[in-house]
Parts: structure tokens; sequence; C-alpha cells
């Protein structure tokens, strides 16, 4: 167990680079009004990150499904908060999509002309929190990194963004905070009554797991508090509404960042955190999660069918594809959750892609409507040809990364009964975003040319854009053709992590059957009435655990 | 014992130091008229040697009790108070020059000797060991408080603030005179040790009263609701620069004094007054909060934010338990809230005496227009106080100080006022961010001006507050050693 290591070093290298942005003028002053030097600092400092990101990789070992390359450091240690990091395959893989996506937002930040360097730094800045967040073993730091991602995005969508941005930008935090601030309580709740069962306080995310012991109710409770946290940020359905302003408002990198990053970020919560935690809370809650999901996925789908701001159709679509996403959560088995967060790495792919070629298309045209494009196939081919390829992504098209996800998550939510009607109806999202996606592309690039008045001549892609787009595509096409690579980094972590919750879930359901039948044997005074119903709420609840009884091996993960 | 007497002498250091500080600046103003720079730098050395005493007490002396036969404690919750309350005034007199100046008030010397006076008061407020020494050190203070919010005489609302300050702070004083008298009346004597011991013992009645009393004083004395009703009125009338002083020295000196009232003396009877206080800080993050968001005065904003975080510190008390570390929480929260609050108010002293216009709105939303772009430094200053008042990182001191007082809440058993308080956290988000906002997210005012210079000092002043106010969130480890060491010694 290192004390510093490449983890810190990970996480830490864009935070040097924000030092540097902020010192460094002190000699640009004059020659840097174009923000050019602060660009190739910002490009420096992400690139170098994303390599020691690949030497993270190289170093992995993929067949274990433990944490790797921790670090433990007192941090203030009398009140149990340390600084505990590690990764597994599953934060590995969003470290990587974190990390090489970041170069490339600063490459497509040319658009960008006022305050570069502040620019910079908040992307900067969230790639740090984001990082940290993704490594946090302790509950405090994750806390702590999860808060740090507000600010810069606020200010990246209020300096940088569209005409609403103030909206935006607030509607943004105040809808964040909210939820992270409830998870916050729930953390606390949750470190008291493990201190007082074990008497030792303490937020280390593992000894959290196999130390403490609630009743289904605080279970509830405390799922609740951080459900709504990772609810908010994934987003679920009804608490979506900040995501399209949020989009349609954010600068192109801003968006970028927000729909391939940040929303994982909020379904890594719920995968690493809320589900291990609360096992029988999040049974118990199964059926309205997945309720929820089919229902975003149905409904944001149509919503974005009707949309006439290609933006907001993008974040619509975002919304759908994420509650797959979250129906491959809640089926709970191998299948599934690799489908889930292979769905998720791919949809920060596609999603990435769509945005910066919003991006590129309204820094030409400064429309985002539906109706102002027209034939951009001939007038644009190259771009054309981008959005093509990414639309077929969205779609789900074998051969792209998007089937593999989308099909393994339906694939395991049908293996298992009780989320089997559910699948069937997601698979309804899968034919929606063929029509809103396609009817997009006929829309935009085939039919009459259309240019917009008063706007820029309309040019294809330039060099730089396709520097941004290409690896894009070739990760694209790559895990759509060859997925095992980074399934076999999902697959051990996604076992261990189903193993530790059915154990945890057990264990817990002992706990509360022995404070139950202690109750009803000490407490005589307990009216017999409620002990039969306090035993009735409690017998359907083992039925419930039925749901992690269809075990699907792992020998299933190979249809690719 | 006459010499053990005399050295108890040694540990009034602190205390002499600042008293003499305020006489010799008066005799030396009958001599050298209106030397206003002169006189600062006076009264900045004089806190300095203060400071410097405070650590010879502290430091050097060896530890006892209390001194002067049970009048002041020494110990090191006191000692701790007193140094935030010498720094606070420090940091008033360095942001005092130039703003006074602005708010058209001349005799420097009168207000220094006011303020050295409030400041002394407050200290030995903070040590107080007896009924009689806690109420003349709080009338010393509150005095020289309410002649300092009047100071601009030719300003209206100052007067009216002074007007109001004085009645409702001398009713306030008044409450908790009166529930004094109970308490003599129950124990039979003054000092707070021997009350404490006898109050479990005593008749219920008497102590319900005193207990009342001294809890509707100690509210007026924090600004919790229901008696909160002069804290916006006095902040936004007094000239800044001493609002800064009451949102720092008065409040660190009235926490002090919650803590000996309701930790030490009624600490055996804790489940009397937990259900009022319980109350009143529900009321006080709430109501505060919902009127902040209707507000065009940035002032007014910062002081109904002053009456939310008084509620969030008391949180702190309520959570006084073993296990909860509740009084650690109380103290981080109100260094926490110093530093932001002392960086927040010396921003918007900067920025609203750079404005030369007479007219009465100088702190509305529109003077700070556009101030990230003329002056990124300051607006990036501002914001970070703002989003550590709001708990929101990279404000990492105001988030920390918000867990470990929710922590400690929990720990107690409050889950839902836990809940209830970080609801309003997010509300109080809104205006935090609203001025943010409107310093980056709107274009630049032109009629503002760009050549807002900041004096040395003060901009030093800011960015030491700043860099408080990310460091103690980031390695608050040695801070709570050091808390946790001055609660284990109370």
């Amino acid at each position: 167990m290192a004390d510093f290591g490449i983890l810190s070093l990970i996480i830490f290298t864009p935070m040097v680079g924000v030092i540097l942005l902020l010192v460094c003028p002190i000699y640009w002053q004059s020659q840097d009004s174009d923000g050019a030097n602060a660009r190739r600092l910002g490009f420096c400092v992400s690139s170098v990150t994303f390599a020691l990101s690949c030497v993270l990789l190289n170093d992995f070992q993929s067949a274990i499904g433990d944490y790797q390359f921790r670090e433990q450091l007192a941090w203030f240690s009398q009140y149990g908060v340390y600084w505990r990091v590690g990764v597994d395959g599953i934060s590995l893989s969003l470290i990587l999509l974190t990390t090489a996506l970041m170069p490339l937002i600063i490459i497509a930040s040319a658009n960008v002309n006022k305050q570069v360097r502040g620019y910079i730094s908040c992307m900067l800045l969230l790639e740090t929190a984001v990082l940290g967040s993704l490594v946090a073993l302790d509950l405090m730091l994750f806390y702590l990194f999860w808060e740090l991602m507000l600010a810069p995005l606020f200010f990246i969508i209020g300096i940088w963004g569209g005409k609403r941005r103030i909206y935006a930008s607030l509607k943004f935090v105040l809808f964040t905070v909210f939820g992270s601030v409830l998870m916050l309580v729930g953390i606390l709740y949750l470190v008291w009554i493990n201190a007082q069962q074990s008497g030792e306080v303490t937020f280390a995310l593992e000894q959290l797991l196999s130390s403490s012991r609630m009743t289904l109710m605080q279970e509830l409770w405390l799922f609740l508090a951080f459900g709504v946290a990772f609810a908010i940020k994934i987003p679920i359905i009804p608490l979506h509404t900040w995501l399209p302003d949020a989009h349609v408002e954010a600068p192109t990198g801003g968006s970028v960042i927000l729909a391939a990053v940040l929303l994982k970020v909020g379904f890594y919560g719920m995968v690493r955190f809320a589900y291990p935690l609360f096992p029988r809370a999040a049974d118990v809650c199964g059926q309205v999660l997945v309720g929820l999901a089919v229902c975003g996925i149905i409904y944001a789908a149509l919503v974005a069918w009707v949309q006439t701001d290609i933006k907001k159709l993008i974040a619509y679509s975002s919304i759908s594809h994420l509650g797959f996403c979250v129906l491959g959560l809640v089926a709970l088995n191998p299948v599934a959750l690799s489908g889930a967060l292979f769905q998720m790495i791919s949809h920060g792919i596609i999603s990435a892609g769509l945005f910066f070629l919003v991006g590129a298309l309204y820094q030409r045209q400064h429309t985002r409507l539906i109706f102002n494009y027209g034939g951009l196939a001939t007038t644009v081919p190259i771009l054309a040809t981008c959005w093509f390829l990414f639309t077929l992504g969205a779609i789900g098209l074998p051969l792209t990364s998007g089937f593999i996800g989308e099909f393994m998550v339906l694939l395991g939510a049908f293996k298992s009964e009780l989320f089997r009607t559910w699948a069937v109806v997601a698979v309804l999202g899968v034919v929606l975003s063929a029509v809103y996606m396609l009817s997009l592309y006929l829309k935009i690039a085939f039919g009459e040319v259309k240019e917009f008045r008063g706007a820029d001549k309309l040019v294809d892609l330039c060099s730089k854009e396709m520097v941004v787009l290409t690896p894009l595509l070739a990760a694209l096409i790559f895990l759509g053709i060859y997925p095992r690579p980074l399934l076999r980094l999902l697959e051990p972590a996604v076992q261990s992590m189903l193993a530790a919750q059915k154990e945890r879930f057990l264990d817990l359901e002992k706990y509360e059957s022995e404070t139950l039948s202690e109750q009803s044997s000490g407490d005589e005074t307990l009216d017999p009435a409620q002990r039969v119903f306090q035993t009735a709420s409690y017998e359907p609840l083992s039925q419930r655990s039925l749901g992690y009884k269809v075990n699907v091996s792992s020998g299933d993960l190979d249809h690719g | 014992m006459a010499n053990g007497f005399l050295s108890e002498f040694a540990y009034l250091a602190p205390i002499v130091t600042l008293l003499f500080t305020a006489v010799v600046v008066l005799l030396v103003d009958l001599i050298l008229k209106q030397r206003s720079w002169e006189t600062t730098a006076f009264c900045v050395v004089g806190c300095l040697a203060a400071l410097v005493g405070l650590g010879y007490v502290s430091f050097v002396l060896p530890g006892r009790g209390t001194i002067f036969d049970g009048a002041l404690y020494v110990d090191a919750f006191g000692q701790f108070l007193a140094a935030l309350i010498v720094c606070s005034t420090l940091a008033t007199f360095l942001i005092m020059l130039r703003s006074l100046r602005e708010e058209g008030i001349k005799k420097i010397a009168d207000v220094s000797v006011l303020v050295l006076l409030a400041s002394s008061g407050a200290v030995v407020l903070v040590q107080a060991a007896d009924l009689l020494t806690l109420f003349i050190s709080l009338e010393v203070m509150s005095l020289a408080c309410y002649a300092l919010a009047g100071s601009a005489l030719r300003s209206q609302s100052s007067s009216e603030a002074a007007l109001k300050y004085f009645l409702l702070g001398s009713l306030g004083t008044v409450f908790i005179l009166f529930g004094c008298a109970f308490l003599y009346g129950i124990s039979g004597t003054t000092q707070l040790q021997g009350i404490a011991s006898q109050i479990a013992l005593a008749n219920s009645n008497a102590v319900y009263l005193s207990l009342g009393f001294i809890l509707a004083g100690l509210f007026f004395k924090l600004g919790l609701v229901p008696f909160h009703y002069w804290v916006p009125d006095v902040y936004q009338g007094s000239p800044a620069t001493f609002t800064v002083f009451f949102s720092t020295v008065v409040k660190a000196a009235a926490a002090g004094l919650a803590v000996r009232f309701l930790y030490s003396v009624f600490g055996e009877v804790r489940d009397l007054w937990l259900g009022v206080v319980w109350i009143s800080v529900v009321l006080s993050v709430s109501i505060p909060t919902l009127i902040a968001l209707r507000q065009r005065s940035i002032k007014r904003i910062l002081a109904f934010s002053a009456v939310a975080h008084a509620g969030y510190l008391v949180i702190g008390l309520l959570g006084a338990t073993e296990e909860g570390l509740g009084l650690e929480a109380m103290l981080y929260y109100l260094t926490a809230y110093l530093l932001a609050g002392l960086g927040a108010w010396s921003v918007l002293v900067a920025v609203t005496s750079s404005l030369n216009n007479n007219s009465e709105e100088l702190d509305c939303f529109s003077n700070f227009q556009g101030l990230g772009r003329t002056q990124p430094c300051l607006a990036a200053f501002f914001s970070l106080f703002l989003l550590s008042l709001a708990g929101v990182p990279p404000g990492f001191a105001g988030l920390l100080a918000k867990v470990l007082v929710f922590k400690a809440a929990i720990s107690a058993g409050f889950v839902s006022l836990a809940v209830i308080a970080v609801v309003f956290a997010v509300v109080a988000c809104n205006y935090y961010l609203r001025i943010i906002v409107v310093m980056y997210f709107h274009e630049v005012d032109s009629k503002n001006s760009s050549d807002l210079n900041v004096p040395l000092l003060q901009m030093v002043l800011i960015g030491f507050c700043g860099i408080g106010v990310v460091l103690l969130g980031l390695f608050p480890a040695r801070p709570l050693e050091l808390l946790e060491m001055i609660i284990g010694r109370m």
C-alpha cells in the first residue's frame, strides 16, 4: 500500500495546471491576448494526465476485481477521514474516458473567445474533481470532490454559455446541491450508525460495507438520501429538468464534459455507493427505479423526437440512453451491469462526438434550430459523414459501441424474471432512438440546401476538428467490433461488486431477523398485532431477494 | 498572598494592552489633532501587542483555573476566543482608514478608542467567570458598539442603526441581567462554577425563569430568530467598517457567552433548553434565508446570512455531547465564518468606499456588475468567501464547518434538524450565487469605475482570509486537534 502514488499524481496534475495558469500570466500579459498560451498549457497538462492514466492502465491487473493502487494517508484522522483512494475496473474505465476527453475538449476550445485562461482553469479543476470522486474510497473525500464539481461547471455555463446561461447555471447548481447536501446528511447518519455499533468513527467505504448494520427503515432513508443525489446527476426522471437547460446553454466543451463524464459520475455513485451500501433498500426500490428508468427511456425519446433545437434533442437522448444504464444496474446480474457500464463509456464517446459536432455547426451558423439546416451532406460532406457515424452509434447499430451496451443491458434485464417486462418495454426506446436520430439526420443532412441568413459561410470540418473527432470515431467503432478489452476490465470488478453486495444483503437480513427476534422475545409489552405486522413486513422481503438468485454465469459475457 | 495576588495581574496582559492603547490614543489625539494614519498605525501595534500578550498568557504563564477570586477564567477556550476577537479587531483597523474617510467620519481617534474598548470588553466577556464581570464586560462591549453604529453623524441610516441597536441591545442586556439576578437568587453566588453545581438541585421554576431570560438575552446578542430584527438594519445602516466589527467580534463574544451559559452553567439541565434552542435554530436558518432571497442590497443579504450562520453555529451547541464533538464543531464553524465574513465584508467595504457618489444604495447589485472583469482578483476572492459562506468548494472551510456541525447534530440525535438545516443551506446558495452571477455573468457596467484601488493592507487582509478559507478546510487536522484540546480543558 503506497503512501502517495500514481493515483494522487493523476488527480493533482490538472490541479497543478490550474495553479500554473493562475501564476504564469504574470509573464505572458501582453502576448497572450487570444489565450493561445493558456490553451497550449492546458493541452499539455491534460495530455500528461492522460499519459499517466495510460500508465495506470498498463500496470492495472485486470483479472483482479478488488481495488488496486490503494493509497491511505491520514487527513483529519480524529474524525475518521483519510485520503483513501483506489481503482477497480469500473473507475479505471471512467478515468480513461475523462482523461482522454479533456485534451480533446481543450483543442475544441478554439471557439471560446473570452477569458480563455479562466475557461481552461475551470475545465482542469473540473477534471481534478471528477477524477477525485472516481477514485475516492472514503465517503467524506468522495463528498468533497463531488461538491468540487459544482463550482467550475457553474462558471463554465454561466460565463461562456448561451443566452439563458444564468438561469441554466443557477438551476444546475441548485438541483445538484440539493441532492448532494441530502447525501451529506446520509453519509453522516451512516457513519453515526456505524460508530454506535462498532465504536469507531470512520468514513472508509470498505469498513462501512463490512461493519455497518441497520434496519430496513434506516436503510431505505439512507438509500433515498444517496439515491436522490445520484438520480439528479444521472438524471432519472422526474429529476432531469436541469439537464436540457444546462446542456443547451453550456458552451461546447461544457456540454461534452457534462454529458460524457459528469452524468456518469452520478451513475458511478449509484454503482459504487448507493447499491453496495444499501442492498436491501435497493432491492425494495428496484421496481420503482426501473419503472422510472424505463419511463425515462421512452419519455425522453418522445420528447427528443419533437425538439426543434439540435442540442436539446441530444440532451434528451442522453436522458434516454442513461435510462438503459439504470435498467442494467437494477437488474443486478453480471451481464446487465457490465452492459450498463459499457453503455456508460459508449454513451460518453457518442455524446461527446455529437456535442462536438453541434458545437462545430453552431460556430459556423450561429443557430441550433433544426429547420435552419438542410443538405449538409452536399455542402459539408465530412461533417455529415461523422454525424452519420455517431448517429449510428446513438441508435445502437451493430458494429458500433452503442449496440454492445444496449444489447447486454437488455439481455441481462430479460434474463431476470422480475425485470423481463420492463426490458421488453425498454426495447421500444431503442426503436424510438432510431426514429428521432434518423429523422434529425434526414432533416439536416439531406433535402434542400439551406444557408442560415447572416451567418458565416458553411465550411467543412477543419483539421483541428478532425483531430478531435477521429479518436472518438475510432473508439466508437473499435469498441463496437471488439468490446473484449473493455469488458475484461469491467467484468472482475462487476463480479466482486455483485458478490459483495449479495453478502451484505444476507448479512443485513440476518441482522434484521436477529433484532426482530430480540425485540419480540425481549419486549413482552409489544402489541401482538404489531408483532405480526412487523413479521409480515419482514416476510416478503426475503422473497424479494429472489432477485439475486437469478445468477448468470460469467461465461455469458462472451457473446461479443 | 499579596505576591500571588499581584502575579495574577500578569494574566491581564492582553486586556490591559488594549485599554492602555485606547487611553494613549485619546491622550495623543488631544495633542496631535487628527493624525488619522498615525492613530490607526498605533492601534494596529496595540492589537499586535495584545496578541503577543495573549500568547504570553496562554503559553508562558502557568495554567490555572480562575484568577481574582473567581472573576476571570484562564482557560484555553477563553483565550482562543480572545485571540479571534483581537485578530478581528486588528482586521477592522486594517480596513478602517480609507473607508472611514469615505463614510465621512473624520475623528478617527474617537472611533478607534471605541473599537478598542469594545474589543477589550469582548475579551473580558469570553473569559468572565463571574456574573458581575460578565455583565460589566458585556455592557462595555455593547455601549461602545452602539456608539460605533452611530458614528457616521451625517448619515440618517447610521443614526437609525445606532438607536435601534441601542434600544434593542439594551433590552437584550436587561434580559440577561434579569436572568443573572434569578441565578444569584437560586444559588447565592455570582460565580458561574458555583451556580452550575447548584442548578440541578434548585427549584425548577426559578431555573425556568432565569433560563428563559438568559436565552432571550443570548438570542438578542447572537441575533437569532425571533430576536434578530435589529441585525439587518444595524448591519446595513452602520458604517460598513463597523459592521465588519459587529459581525465578527461581537458574534465571537456572543458565541462565547452562549457556551459559558448554556454549556457550563445550564449544562446539567440540558433538556430544559434543547427544545427552545432547537426551534430557534430552525427558525434562524429558515426565515432569514427566505427573506434574503428578495433583498436588493448586498449588505442586507450578508446581514441576513449572518443570522442564518448564527443558527448554524448554535447547532454545534445542541450537539455538544461526548461523541458529537459539538463544541469543537462550533468553534471551527466560528473560525471559518470569521475568515469568510471578514473577507466578504472587507471586499464590500473596498467596493462601496471607492464609489464616490452619495446615493444611499452603494451596495446594490449594479455596483458589482462585471466586477469579475474590472477587478478579477477582488472578485475571485469575493466569490471564494461567498462560496465558503454557502458551503460549496473551493470554499472548503465553510463546507467542512457545515459538515462538522451537522455531524454533531446527527450524533446528538437531531437528524431532522440536520435535514432542515441542509435544505435551507441549499436555498441560501441561491442568494450567494446571485452575487457571483452579477459579478461574472453580467456584462461590465460602463458607469462602474475601473479605477477601484484597494489599499495594500486591506488587500493583504483579503488575501490572508482567502488563503485561510481554503487551507483551513483542506488541512483541518491540526486545527481540529487544537480545538479538541481547548474543549477538553474546559
